[in-house]
Parts: C-alpha cells; sequence; structure tokens
C-alpha cells in the first residue's frame, strides 16, 4: 500500500527539513525589526557577550569554582554551539575528579533538544558516555526519540552507531532498527543508507531477491522518490551479473513503466538493465533526453558504441 | 517555480553588505558567533575577492592580520575568535585569510604545521582538537592547511602520513559514491567536498567512484534548479558549491543544468540589502554569500560576461582564489572538463567487448 505522502525533490517543499536548521537557514526575510526589537536583541547580545567574556577570561585564569561552572552552563544552555565553553566544562568536571554522567546527559538533552543538529553537544554526550559505557542502552532509547522527531538528523544516526557498538548491539539488531524507520516511512534515505552499510559485499540470488522486495514497495509507490532507487542500484551491483535476476528486474520494471509512464528513474535503471544484456536501449535513451532535459549532459548526446548490442 | 527572469547580479550590493555586517559588531548574530568569526571573515574575505574588491581596502588588512594572529595559540592552532581553544577548522580558515592577505609568513608556521600533524590517529584519521572529535572535514582542514604552509610534501614536510589519511577517507566511502563523517555515516554533500577535496590534495582521486559519485552529485539538482545536499532535502545555495565544486573536481559539471542553477543563485540575492541567501525570499548571511559567489564563479558565470571578465576565479579544491593558489603553487589532482556521460561509464563498466577476428593475410 502507499500510505506515505509522495515527496518531492523542489526548493519550495516545506516538507523536507533542512540539514542546518540554525540562524542561517530556513530564515524567511520579513520586514526589519521594529524599535523596540532591536534594542530588545541589542541587549541580548550585551548580556551574551559580558557572560562570554568573563568565562574566557576565568578559562584563562584556569578558574574551576561553582559559580564560574554556573556561568559555563548558562552560556552552553544559551549557546550550545561554542565548542571552547564545552571544552572549559570537560576541564573543570576532569579537575574535580571523577565525572558524573546525569548531569552531563541532562544538560547536552537539554541543548540537543534546542538545537539537535549541534556539533559540540553531540560530542560531549559522546565523551560522557565513553566514559560511563553502562548508559550505553539508554542512549539507543534517545536515538530513537530524536529520529522520531527528525528521521534525517545524521548526527543522531552516527551516535546511534557509536553508542550501539558500546552497548553491544548486533548487526541483525541494527537492521531491525534501520527496518523499523524505514517501515514508519519507505522514503527514508538514512535507513536505506544504515541497511546498505550493513549488506555483504556480494549478495547471492535469493537475498538479492529479498532486498529487491524491500525497496519494490517504495519504487512502485513513489517512482520519482530516489531514495529506494539508490538502495536498488546497490543491490543489483552487489548480486553480480546474474541473468535471471536482471530479466526479473527487466520484466518488473516493464511493468512499473505501464504504470507509471511519466516516471523517469524507471526509464534509467531500464536502460541500464537491458544494456547489460545486449538489448537495445536507443529508445529509451531518446526518451529520457526528452523527459529530463536538465540532465542531458549525465546522459550524453549518443549512445557509446556496443553499449545495448 | 519562479515564472519571472532572475534578478540582475547586485555585486556592489554584496560588498556593501559583507562590509556592513563586519562592522555590525554589536548585532546578537555577530556576538554569538564569535567563537566561529575566523571562518566568518574567511567568508567575507574570500567573497570579496571574487567581486574583484580588496578585502584589506574593505575591511583593514592589517586589523585583520593582527586579529588572525591573536587567535594562534602556544600549540600553533588558531581559535575561532579571540579567547577561544584552538581546532582544526579554525587554524584552516586563518590559514586562509594570511594567505589571501599575503601575511602567512607572520605567523608561527612551524608550529602551525606541527599543531595539524599532531592531530593524526594512526588510521589515518585526524581529530579536530585534543578532545578526540573525529570527523572527515578535519582530513579536508589537515591536507589543505599542511599544503598552504608548503609542509604537505617535499623537504621540511610536516610528519603526517599521506597515504593513511587517503585511507581513512576511503574508509567513509557509501554505497551511493558518496562519503560521510565517519566510516558507516551518511553522505552529505558537505561531507563529499571535503572528502573528495583530501584526495584531489593527496591526489589519490583513483579512490572514488567517479561515475557513481558524479551521478549521485548531478541528482542533487531540483525542479528549481538549486542543489540539495542529500537526496530527499531542500535546494539552498551552499551546496551550489560543495557540489558544484566536486563535479568540477571530478570532470562532471556538464551533468547538471548550469544555466538553471545559475538562475536559482541569482535568484538567492537580496536585491534590496545584499548578499545572498540559501534559497530565494530568506534572509541573506556572509556565509551563502560566499557559497553562491563561488557557485557563480565555477560555473563560469563570470567568464561569460564581459563586464566581469578577468576577476579571479575560485579554486574547485582549495576554494581559495586562484591567483593565491598559483602564488602559493598548490597542487591538486583533477579531471579536466570532458564530454563523458553516464552511459560512457556504465558502458565501460560492461563485460570486455569479444576480441576481434584474425587478421586474414
Amino acid at each position: 500500500s502507499c500510505s506515505a505522502p509522495p515527496r518531492r525533490t523542489d526548493a519550495t517543499d516545506p516538507r523536507s527539513r533542512d540539514d542546518a536548521d540554525d540562524a542561517m537557514h530556513g530564515v524567511k526575510k520579513g520586514p526589519p525589526p521594529s524599535d523596540a526589537k532591536v534594542a530588545e536583541r541589542r541587549k541580548k547580545a550585551q548580556t551574551y557577550k559580558k557572560l562570554s567574556e568573563h568565562a574566557l577570561r576565568a578559562k584563562r585564569a584556569g578558574k574551576s569554582d561553582d559559580a564560574t561552572f554556573g556561568v559555563v552552563e548558562k552560556l552552553l544552555a544559551a549557546n550550545p554551539d561554542v565548542a571552547t565553553f564545552w571544552n572549559y566544562r570537560r576541564e573543570m568536571l576532569l579537575a574535580r575528579g571523577s565525572v558524573a554522567a546525569a548531569p552531563e546527559l541532562a544538560l547536552t538533552a537539554a541543548c540537543l533538544r534546542k538545537q539537535p543538529k549541534s556539533y559540540p553537544s553531540w560530542h560531549h554526550r559522546l565523551w560522557v558516555v565513553r566514559r560511563s559505557p553502562e548508559n550505553a542502552n539508554g542512549e539507543l532509547e534517545l536515538c530513537a526519540a530524536f529520529l522520531k522527531e527528525d528521521e534525517r538528523n545524521f548526527h543522531c544516526w552516527n551516535y546511534r552507531r557509536l553508542v550501539a557498538a558500546l552497548a553491544g548491539e548486533s548487526p541483525a539488531e541494527s537492521r531491525a532498527f534501520a527496518r523499523s524507520r524505514l517501515d514508519a516511512n519507505y522514503s527514508n534515505y538514512s535507513a536505506y543508507h544504515a541497511l546498505a552499510a550493513g549488506l555483504p559485499e556480494t549478495l547471492d540470488a535469493t537475498a538479492a531477491r529479498s532486498e529487491l522486495d524491500l525497496a519494490r514497495q517504495a519504487l512502485f509507490c513513489e517512482p520519482d522518490d530516489q531514495s529506494s532507487w539508490w538502495y536498488h542500484a546497490d543491490v543489483l551491483r552487489r548480486a553480480g551479473g546474474d541473468p535471471a535476476l536482471i530479466d526479473a528486474e527487466i520484466a518488473a520494471l516493464e511493468e512499473l513503466r505501464e504504470l507509471e509512464p511519466e516516471a523517469r528513474w524507471p526509464v534509467m535503471f531500464l536502460l541500464r538493465l537491458r544494456a547489460s544484456r545486449g538489448i537495445d536501449v536507443a529508445d529509451l535513451h531518446a526518451e529520457l533526453r526528452r523527459v529530463d532535459p536538465a540532465h542531458a549532459g549525465m546522459y550524453g548526446s549518443s549512445i557509446p558504441p556496443g553499449f545495448g548490442t | 517555480m519562479a515564472a519571472d527572469a532572475p534578478p540582475d547580479f547586485v555585486g556592489d550590493l554584496h560588498a556593501a553588505y559583507i562590509k556592513y555586517v563586519s562592522e555590525d559588531t554589536e548585532a546578537l548574530e555577530f556576538v554569538t558567533t564569535d567563537y566561529m568569526r575566523m571562518s566568518g571573515v574567511y567568508w567575507g574575505v574570500t567573497a570579496l575577492r571574487l567581486l574583484d574588491r580588496d578585502p584589506a581596502a574593505d575591511l583593514g588588512g592589517e586589523k585583520l592580520i593582527e586579529w588572525t594572529l591573536a587567535c594562534q595559540h602556544a600549540s600553533g592552532g588558531f581559535g575561532g575568535g579571540e579567547g577561544h581553544d584552538p581546532h582544526l577548522l579554525y587554524t584552516l580558515s586563518a590559514l586562509q585569510i594570511l594567505a589571501i592577505l599575503g601575511a602567512l609568513d607572520r605567523c608561527d608556521r612551524d608550529k602551525a604545521a606541527a599543531y595539524v600533524a599532531g592531530l593524526q590517529q594512526p588510521d589515518g584519521s585526524f581529530f579536530g582538537d585534543e578532545w578526540g572529535e573525529v570527523d572527515t572535514r578535519f582530513s579536508y582542514c589537515a591536507l589543505s592547511a599542511l599544503a598552504i604552509l608548503g609542509k604537505l610534501r617535499g623537504p621540511g614536510a610536516a610528519s603526517i602520513d599521506v597515504d593513511a589519511a587517503a585511507a581513512f577517507v576511503d574508509s567513509c566511502r557509501n554505497f551511493d559514491g558518496g562519503y560521510g563523517s565517519m566510516p558507516g555515516a551518511e553522505s552529505h554533500a558537505g561531507q563529499v567536498f571535503c572528502c573528495v577535496g583530501a584526495l584531489a590534495i593527496a591526489k589519490r582521486l583513483d579512490l572514488v567512484r567517479r561515475p557513481l559519485l558524479c551521478w549521485w552529485l548531478a541528482e542533487r539538482q531540483c525542479d528549481s534548479g538549486g542543489l540539495n545536499g542529500r537526496p530527499e532535502k531542500q535546494a539552498d545555495v551552499c551546496y551550489s558549491w560543495w557540489i558544484l565544486s566536486v563535479m568540477a573536481m571530478l570532470g562532471a559539471t556538464h551533468w547538471i543544468d548550469r544555466d538553471k542553477l545559475a538562475d536559482f543563485i541569482l535568484r538567492c540575492q537580496d536585491a534590496e540589502d545584499g548578499g545572498i541567501s540559501d534559497r530565494p525570499g530568506n534572509r541573506a548571511d556572509v556565509f551563502h554569500t560566499f557559497f553562491g559567489l563561488g557557485g557563480l564563479s565555477l560555473l563560469g558565470w563570470f567568464d561569460a560576461r564581459s563586464e566581469f571578465t578577468g576577476r579571479p576565479r575560485i579554486d574547485a579544491v582549495y576554494a581559495l582564489p586562484d591567483d593565491v593558489v598559483r602564488t602559493l603553487g598548490l597542487e591538486s589532482q583533477t579531471v579536466p572538463p570532458n564530454s563523458a556521460s553516464l552511459l560512457d561509464a556504465w558502458a565501460a563498466e560492461g563485460p570486455p567487448p569479444p576480441p576481434p577476428p584474425p587478421l586474414v593475410e
């Protein structure tokens, strides 16, 4: 069934989230701010600047008293992207002896809720969990929650991979997690990537068929969504040149083409597979150039000699 | 999709915008980004060069150089701003700034090289700083920084293992031909730039799965003409740099619609106040201004217009004006422009053709 809405790689599609989602991305220009707003922001800037300069001076002086610790924590909560403050926090924690995980997990979780793509916040959390790997299992739950919010957050996927190793997650469990993300949305490229990363270099026909079936659900429901096509291409690569498999794929793609004559991706894949079986591809090539002139240079103006003959 | 023609190129407004931002030092955004100012200055300085202006004159060269030098720590690394800890990211930005302003000799070059080399790990990766974060961005920063310092190869070279650096980058290559931040990490345009850039500097482009990667990169072009950073994401002007530079390094810029991309970049300009934003109608910033200009430069957009010929071009590998690259003798490996297609690559992958029939005597 095709219950999820189709995705489009369009500059104006509001459904696809930005990779940065920070002060520099996705901010509408809007009218100039009012004088009151400008004054408010200047005041905020002055407060932040004072506090930040104070903390940097304290760091240079090697201070690690409670008051300074508190100031740095406040600054991090306000601006979690400042690596120097995370460095300073770690210096102070190490100077005190042991590092209690709970406060660090609480602070980074708060920072990440505010800024889920903050490199230094994820790194601090990893630093903490590496020192106390008994927390690794709980981290898998945190990752599941973050990926529910934004299934494409690569910071979280990367962090999950690292803590999963600490937690002793098996390849099968990792695969099951990636599959669960696909079950929620068959167009999740990050999940396909995670699956592909776990595939063996070569696949026998049975294994390949199973993987192709996985991709086929998405390909047939939304043939313009490229996520599953990349996975499909990779599975075929790992399956080698098995003629029976290729012929079965050709048949499936021809069926898809009849259902979705406007879709470009089936034409591309059909062209490549047919050519590999020595079938003429001139008509498909011409069609690609006609429906997708933007990629004319990629398709080339002529078919290479010997290709598809 | 906009039906109107794209707006004119408002280069003078962009220059004024960059100058304005650099002087608006009490703004909240300025104050809260002090930790990464070094990169912001690099973007502004390079953007001004692409606008055929003199950043020393526009922004106060001596003051800028002194500020940059003041950010170099005893370890040799540079912080992102005054009082901030050293990091590879800002070490590269600092060296790039000094290179453009002709002041590399005024920093401690040996210490800087030692700082960079000291961050390499046994697996060839680089820590960003002493705190141990690993990311292929740092591989690029390290190789580029050492190249700029003239300490990547030859006598006086810093002791890093370039082969190991290349091998680590290769270990971050994914099923789609792209690269992530670490082994197993999803491909992302920014990481792809860092990885292919690092391999270009290391002269190891042989490790790149060129046709597959260039196909994946070509499929970043959206209906709007802009490029996104990975599948099913929004187009963003900064990918005009991250993606296009890699396609330029790999000789495949003809695989996208270059005119449509140029139009998209032009529509991302703020025609009233100057600067370029991530997408049309959004607020501008120096980051996107630099990368939008870099994209236009790589597209040959300035070269094609008589009023803009003669200005410096951006180098795809080093992201520096090409006159600086020439002056410093920065080397890299790239694939020259060509007309090869994806089908040519698929044809080359296929089974070998049957041997020709024997000659008849």
